[in-house]
This record gives structure tokens, sequence and C-alpha cells, in this order.
């Protein structure tokens, strides 16, 4: 790579370890001088979407070329691609690869990362880096809220965020982090962001974590009941109610023709929609088959 | 859900439409996408008073992605949850207040808070003074506060904790901001 090029790299590697926040904005170059990334107050900056390609060329050529290329070197490039390109897996192997050797701090790439999922909140790569590089740290020196943090930030940012999703079930699973506090946060969090399908299908996977009872399975319609009775449209919360009586169509206990009548009267209340519809439908249906016609 | 902004505005006529007081609420948004989406939600508010008449409360669609992007390669679905809403509500007199939110938002809530903004506003600035008033000088202190306890539906809003009915509310329709006509 000429020198100029290599002066531009390294340029934009730097702006980039030193600012807290990095957006993609259309920037005009003159006839005189290109445009390639604006930074303000030494914290903010932006790269040039119209000026993505040469860049880009220009990493891509270096990390592929066949010659021989310094480490150091290699962090720079392919910091600066990954910033453009978040799913190349190849440069994210090599930053693997310059970790395990130690030229790359933990703590650095994991601000790094940071900073790149407020980019890219639904990137799969980019979580999985995350939790190789916490699996390389061990278990004590990784903060909990940190990370349950991030996925929060993540799963607002991008509408049903299934990566980010993901990395949470992994984080409870691999942190033991207590269930009945994971539920109060996932209430809250639900309460906020109604439509969010993902962290419905979260939380019916932490029930499932924990050993179910009928206390547990009504306290759960009841509160489902008290949104219904506001956002009485949202397909979500239905869908939720769905899961709900299936798994309490599982218990041998309980009273299934009993159950399906009482939520069949309950849906009266609530102001007739095509959700409303569809879910007596189901409760019918479920009522006239004995439940045997879905596997449970 | 959250709420983007809250603005106050006069509307003299269909052509003549001027802002008295506008708040912001951009965290979450990026810093340099900030400048764009302040500018193009001032536009939202301005254009969609100019178009609806007096004595009447509306909610509109525009589709524009809450971060500040465009919707580029989604296939826009009219009930795509990431598009910004703009409740309006016009008084007889000519005082109008503009809302914009996410589409999570409830309807209901934020057109309570349209009419409780306007009633704050002519308390503090009586009728004579705000028609003569000029464009961002209004000083209202509780708008700012109330975009902000506001941000959470539940807490703020006393009747979210009883039944809804609300009397002086008629047909609120959401239109697309495309679909608007001019009003006479």
């Amino acid at each position: 790579m000429s020198i100029t090029n290599w002066s531009l790299i390294s340029l934009l590697s730097s702006s980039i370890e030193q600012c807290k926040s990095i957006e993609f904005m259309p920037l005009t170059s003159t006839d005189e001088y290109k445009v390639y990334c604006c930074c303000e107050e030494n914290i903010y900056l932006c790269l040039n979407i119209l000026e993505i390609k040469p860049i880009v060329n220009l990493c891509y050529s270096f990390i592929f070329s066949k010659d021989y290329q310094q480490d150091n070197q290699l962090n720079i490039s392919t910091r600066v691609l990954l910033c453009y390109i978040t799913e190349c897996l190849t440069s994210w192997n090599i930053r693997r690869r310059l970790l395990l050797s130690r030229i790359i701090n933990i703590q650095e790439e994991l601000q790094f990362l940071d900073i790149l999922l407020n980019l890219k909140p639904k990137s799969e790569q980019l979580f999985r880096y995350r939790r190789w590089i916490l699996k390389q740290e061990g278990i004590d020196k990784v903060s909990t809220n940190k990370e349950l943090e991030l996925c929060d930030r993540t799963a607002e940012k991008h509408f049903i965020n299934y990566a980010s999703w993901l990395h949470r079930r992994w984080i409870i699973q691999y942190l033991n982090v207590n269930i009945d506090e994971e539920l109060e946060r996932n209430r809250l969090w639900l309460e906020n962001n109604l439509s969010d399908s993902s962290g419905y299908s979260f939380r019916a996977h932490l029930l499932s974590k924990k050993v179910l009872d009928e206390n547990l399975i009504r306290n759960e319609l009841n509160m489902n009941d008290n949104m219904l009775e506001f956002y009485y449209d949202r397909e979500s919360l239905w869908i939720y109610r769905q899961t709900l009586i299936f798994l309490a169509m599982k218990f041998e206990m309980i009273d299934k023709k009993q159950l399906l009548n009482k939520e069949l009267d309950s849906i009266k209340n609530i102001q007739e929609n095509f959700f409303s519809n569809k879910y007596s439908r189901l409760l019918n249906t479920l009522l006239s088959s004995d439940g045997k016609q879905f596997r449970t | 859900m959250k709420l983007l902004a809250i603005f106050v505005l006069h509307k003299e006529d269909d052509r003549k439409v001027r802002i008295l007081q506008s708040e912001f609420n951009l965290e979450g948004i990026g810093y340099f996408q900030q400048r764009i989406v302040r500018e193009s939600l001032v536009f939202s508010a301005r254009t969609v008073i100019e178009r609806t008449a007096l004595g009447t409360r509306r909610s509109v669609e525009a589709y524009q992605n809450v971060n500040g992007k465009k919707n580029e390669n989604t296939s826009v679905r009219p009930d795509d949850l990431a598009s910004v809403i703009v409740h309006a509500s016009v008084s007889p007199d000519g005082l109008a207040s503009v809302i914009a939110s996410d589409s999570e938002y409830p309807q209901r809530v934020s057109h309570t808070l349209l009419s409780q903004v306007m009633n704050d506003f002519t308390n503090t600035y009586p009728f004579t003074t705000w028609v003569q008033m000029e464009e961002q000088t209004g000083k209202l202190a509780s708008l700012s506060e109330s975009l902000r306890i506001y941000q959470n539906p539940h807490k703020a809003d006393p009747l979210m904790a009883l039944q809804k009915d609300l009397d002086d509310t008629t047909d609120i329709v959401i239109n697309t901001l495309v679909n608007l006509k001019w009003s006479w």
C-alpha cells in the first residue's frame, strides 16, 4: 500500500480508537479534496457514507494480500474494515489471533465492540466475538450488569433483535443470573417496549427454566390481562397469551376445560379485534378436540 | 416507547404557521443525525398543522425510522413499527400543539398531553399575547418537564389507571403524511 493510503488508514484507525460514537452520514467532497470522516469535540466520529468503497478496497487488498503483514498493521486495517463491514469473518479471526498473542488489549477491545454495537446493533459476528472474548477472560472478570445493559440497549435500538436476545440468553446461562430478578427486569422492559415479540419469547424461555406451577402461570396471565386492557390490539401480547395457555395445558393437575372456558369468558371483556377473534377460534378448537390436535 | 418532541404553534391561516416553542428529546439518536431528525420533525409539525382544520385533532404517520434514517431497504408495511407518529391538535382560536412519538406510544395519552399543553400555555400567555408572538419566543417552563414525565405513559397519565373515556376526543384518524389534503 502506498504511503498516502497507509496514512489515511492509520488516521481512520486512531480516530476510531479515540471516539466514543461512530455514525455514517453523507458528507460532500469537493474536486480538491475528498472527505472521508468528520470528527467533532474529539468524541463524535462521522464516516462518509459516499466514500466507503475506496476505504474498504484498500483494507481488503491489504488483509488478503500475499505479502507479509505485520501484526500492528493488521490491527489497524482490521479495525477500520470492521467499522464498515461488520460481518467480515476473516477480520474477526485475525483479531482473535492478535488477541491471543496479546497484541490487542482485552478491555480496549470490549470498548471497541461497545461502540460498534451502537452502530450495528444486530450483528451476529459482533456478539459471537464478544462471547469468545468473555470466555477468554474468565467468569469472575465479566461484569454482569454491563453485559445486560448492553443487551438492553441493542434490543431497543433494533426492533426484534435476535442476536441481542441470544446474547442475553447466553449471559444468563454462563453467569448463572438469578431468574426471578431477570423476570422482573424483563417485565419492566416489556412495559416500555410492548410489541417486541423477542422480549416475550425470552420471557417464555425464562419461565421454562423455572419449575412451573399454577400460581406462576396465573400471575403471568393476570399481568397479560392488565396490559391487554389498554393495548388490546398488539399482536405480541396475544401471542404471549397463547404461549401461556399452551404452557398451562401441559400440566396434568389443571382442569383444561375449565381453564379454556374461563379464558373465553375473560376475552369478552376486551374490545373485539382481529387478534381476539383469532384467539377465541383457537380456544374453541382446543376445547372441541380435547387438546389433542396440538402437540404440547 | 418514547416521545421525541413537543411543539406549540400558532396557526393563522392555512399558509402561515408559527412555531412558538419547541422541546426535543433526542437521546439515543446519533450526534450527527440529531440535526437532521430535528429539522424533519420541525418540518412535519409545520406541515401537519398547515393542513389540519381549526378545532380538529389527528395523528399522522411519518415514514421515518426513529433513528433518523429513511426507510431504505425495508419493505414499507403500514404498521412498520419504526416510524414516527405525529399527533396534532388545533384549537378553534388558532393555538395548536404537536407531539412526535414512536408508534408504540398510546395515542390517547398523547392527545391528553396535547390538551394539557395547550391549557398550560394559555394560562401562562393569554390569548392577546400569543397572537403577537414571534417564532420560538415561548418560554413555558413546564413544557420540558411534561416531555420528561410523559416518557413513561403509565406513571404520567392518571387515566391509564382508570377505564378509558375522554369526552372531548372525537374521531382520531390515522393518515399518512402523503394523504394529507388541504382542509378547505
